[in-house]
């Protein structure tokens, strides 16, 4: 039985990703640097990835696009710092509209194991500020605690 | 292109404004009574509803006198998706990924 997802913070800047699958590491690994395929999965909840362009080697760059309603699109870029075919990808990232302080560095390693593969993904962000930026769970509950922060503010004067 | 999240986070950016926000989430408000809320001044209420409204987060009704701001709930919508939970994102992804991964050719060959 595959690994499930599991997503921690390893330190004030970091975020470690595990997943497993049961598929080899060269598909994994495929199914991350192929266009076609990335644009089966690369979707966001309710957004669907209209866009992948990948130029895959160390210093070129990619792009993939996401619909947002009202016909608005969302894009994130970034170039591959490392390539080792099937094991290993780091790239850089960073989106369109700055969720995150800047860029962010991703390094992914496809693990092979029993059950096929272990992807075992480390996100460094560029600042603590970032990395909660990235963590904020939606608007519902960043302001929810801002209601409540100042609801108290508000109450006391 | 259309970008309409760079208002929205700019707009929402200042301390002020989402308390306003705060209010307004409790009913609709004057200028007069909003300045009355916060230890600002009216001009400075007014220049902060006029972002909050170029942000497409409040709204004026055209009350000949008053004019009360009020939220345009729906406004939050897309920032809230995109940028909501990074882990579901990531978990949704994966279980996309994990379809895929059964539709590639060879998988069944290739295991073990």
């Amino acid at each position: 039985m595959p690994t499930p997802f599991k997503m921690t913070q390893t330190g004030p800047t970091t975020l470690h990703v595990t997943r497993g699958f049961a598929a080899p590491p060269a598909l994994v690994w495929r199914a991350h640097t192929d266009p076609r395929i990335v644009l089966e999965w690369f979707g966001m909840p309710g957004y669907p990835i209209i866009e992948a362009e990948i130029d895959l080697k160390v210093g070129g760059g990619y792009r993939y696009e996401w619909q947002l309603p009202e016909g608005d699109i969302m894009g994130v870029s970034g170039s591959y710092l490392e390539l080792e075919e099937p094991r290993k990808i780091v790239h850089t990232e960073r989106f369109d509209e700055d969720w995150t302080d800047g860029e962010t560095t991703v390094t992914i390693v496809f693990h092979a194991v029993e059950a096929g593969t272990r992807l075992e993904m480390d996100i460094a962000y560029r600042s603590e500020k970032g990395l909660k930026m990235a963590l904020e769970t939606g608007m519902d509950e960043g302001m929810d605690s801002t209601y409540t922060q100042l609801d108290a503010m508000l109450d006391k004067g | 292109m259309k970008d309409a999240l760079t208002p929205l986070l700019a707009a929402l950016a200042d301390p002020t404004r989402r308390a306003i926000l705060v209010r307004l989430a409790r009913g609709e408000a004057t200028v007069n009574e909003l300045a009355e809320a916060f230890p600002i001044s009216q001009p400075a209420v007014s220049r902060h509803l006029r972002i909050l409204t170029d942000a497409g987060l409040v709204e004026r009704s055209v009350e000949a006198q008053r004019r009360p701001a009020r939220l345009v709930p729906a406004a939050f919508d897309p920032l809230d998706r995109f940028t909501g939970d990074l882990r579901r994102n990531f978990a949704d992804r994966y279980d996309r990924l994990d379809k895929a991964l059964a539709d590639m050719p060879d998988t069944a060959n290739e295991k073990g």
